[in-house]
């Protein structure tokens, strides 16, 4: 062999990780190129192989599979209690939305609501049944994660003005713009409600916008969450990232917006 | 996860002159800068045992009027010098310069200052990657049997579908996809390299990992280069994302160097 490299492998283990971002079915990236839909088990075995405490989960695939997919991750859920945190994924557009918000939040012990503008058609900002939707996630104290990064559906500034309105609700950037959005930090900065989420887009650094205000997460199955994982730990390696700001981005701030306890998984 | 792959990282940049954002332009003389990417390039060759690069330099694709006979290019020069063989030097023309003089230095770069490939970069430049302005570019390229490595995007002067044009005007000159349409024109990559057999993908940029297992599946490992759009700290982190995709060990293998080994005529393992 000419070169070479043998990857510098640092899962530490008392670092807690927690995926802000994974589905089941299939995501949105996926779903155009396959049929596969992927099951909790291999969620699951996935987070073992690559080291993964804990997950937020929502359904994915095709924007009519929505009622279908938050049904399979409350099973999921039930399944895997310990790992799984069920994100319900709600659309506007949806006559019923109000009522599948309060069922899986209260019923099912959902921790979380998932909106995709992008593939459910409406606009931040420009949807009013969003404002209802936030004032029950402002009422039950459970985030909001909002696919980003295309306009214009979902742009960060969009972000920070509802951000802004709704200043009691947690706001999760997912893919932090995509890497296609140039306003993304200083949307940020602008509000101490809007959380950065680093699948695809990368990790932004917590100097520039704040402690506690970045979190982990793959997208899985679009990525490979081991791949996603590692951005973090090369992070942390090159020195970009202190100890400290590694863990709350890997897990802690996270488990902190869910109100849980970070727990280790048994593996 | 502990093997090792024989790397060839087919994108990667210095940064000596000019830059996108003015904010991130270093703020040391030429020379200190181009000391400096040596410098980091030495360090991050041996600390990850990469086997060979492909490197052009970001300052004469920002400046649109160049301040020298080359724009920095000349920078890629000395780095090559300096690296042993481990870099090869991708030139960047400036296709708003007389088409008489863009096709004159792109050949002097290739003849006598040893650059191995051409790197244009159309959002950064602001040209559609079709234009004849840069016919000139490609003449030289097929002259030389050299590739021509593009950003690609979903800006108007790069998506995937402007490489199928020139590609199909220009069949034999290795067209690579610098990366694959990046986060929303995934749509358009696998279409595009349908159209034209000399389209190739870098991996860099893009994370979808559906959409490489299909354009190996389709078009074979051959026509994927790895690539970090660096040098940067996440190499470990770009080469999980290709050890883990679903295709197999040898595919890989080509994916990860020798495919681009193959287009940059490198030697292999």
């Amino acid at each position: 062999m000419v070169g070479g490299l043998i990857l510098n492998q640092t899962y530490k283990k008392d670092f807690f990780v927690l995926d802000a971002h994974t589905h089941i079915g299939a995501s949105y990236l996926t779903c155009y190129f396959t049929d596969k839909r992927w099951s909790a088990d291999e969620l699951v075995k996935e987070m073992d192989r690559c080291g993964v405490d804990m997950a937020c989960v929502s359904g994915g695939g095709f924007p009519h599979e929505i009622k279908k997919m938050n049904k399979r991750v409350s099973e999921a859920v039930r399944r895997y209690p310990d790992r799984l945190i069920g994100f319900v994924r709600l659309s506007p557009k949806m006559s019923d939305v109000l009522d599948d918000l309060d069922y899986y939040i209260r019923e099912e012990g959902f921790k979380g609501i998932k909106l995709h503008p992008n593939q459910d058609g409406f606009c931040l900002l420009r949807e009013p049944m969003l404002e209802l939707i936030y004032e029950r996630a402002a009422k039950y104290r459970v985030p909001v994660l909002i696919h980003s990064g295309t306009e214009p559906w979902s742009v960060a500034g969009q972000f920070a003005d509802q951000a802004e309105m709704f200043p009691e609700v947690i706001f999760i950037m997912a893919h932090s713009g995509l890497r296609n959005d140039k306003h993304v930090v200083e949307s940020a900065r602008r509000v101490p409600n809007l959380i950065l989420e680093t699948s695809i887009g990368g990790v932004i650094s917590p100097k520039s916008v704040g402690k506690d205000r970045v979190v982990y997460g793959s997208d899985w199955p679009t990525t490979s969450m081991r791949s996603e994982l590692q951005e973090v730990y090369d992070h942390r390696n090159a020195g970009h990232l202190t100890d400290e700001e590694t863990r709350g981005i890997l897990g802690e701030t996270m488990a902190g917006i869910l109100g849980i306890k970070p727990k280790k998984a048994v593996r | 996860m502990e093997k090792k792959w024989f790397i060839v990282d087919a994108h990667q940049h210095i940064t000596v002159g000019s830059y996108i954002y003015a904010s991130q332009i270093p703020k040391v003389s030429m020379e200190e800068a181009l000391r400096k990417e040596v410098e980091y390039f030495k360090a991050w060759f041996k600390k990850y045992g990469v086997a060979y690069s492909a490197v052009s330099n970001i300052s004469p694709m920002v400046d649109r009027v160049w301040r020298t006979r080359h724009g920095g290019n000349e920078a890629v020069v000395e780095l090559t010098k300096q690296m042993n063989g481990k870099v090869i030097g991708q030139y960047v023309p400036n296709v708003f310069e007389p088409p008489d003089v863009v096709r004159e230095k792109t050949e002097e770069a290739i003849r006598d200052l040893g650059f191995k490939g051409i790197k244009l970069h159309p959002w950064v430049s602001a040209f559609p990657l079709n234009h004849p302005m840069v016919y000139p570019v490609f003449d030289i390229a097929a002259k030389y049997r050299i590739p021509v490595l593009s950003h690609s995007s979903r800006s108007e002067f790069c998506t995937p579908m402007l490489f199928a044009d020139i590609a199909m005007r220009y069949p034999e000159v290795p067209i690579i996809m610098g990366h694959m349409g990046k986060q929303h024109l995934h749509y358009d990559v696998l279409p595009a390299m349908r159209l034209a057999e000399n389209i190739y993908l870098e991996t860099s940029g893009s994370k979808l990992q559906v959409l490489l297992e299909k354009a190996v599946k389709e078009f074979g490992a051959e026509r994927v280069l790895f690539g970090t759009d660096g040098p940067h700290e996440l190499l470990p982190a770009y080469v999980a994302r290709i050890e883990d995709l679903d295709v197999s060990e040898e595919d890989k293998e080509w994916i990860m160097g020798k495919s681009a080994a193959k287009i940059f005529k490198l030697p292999m393992p």
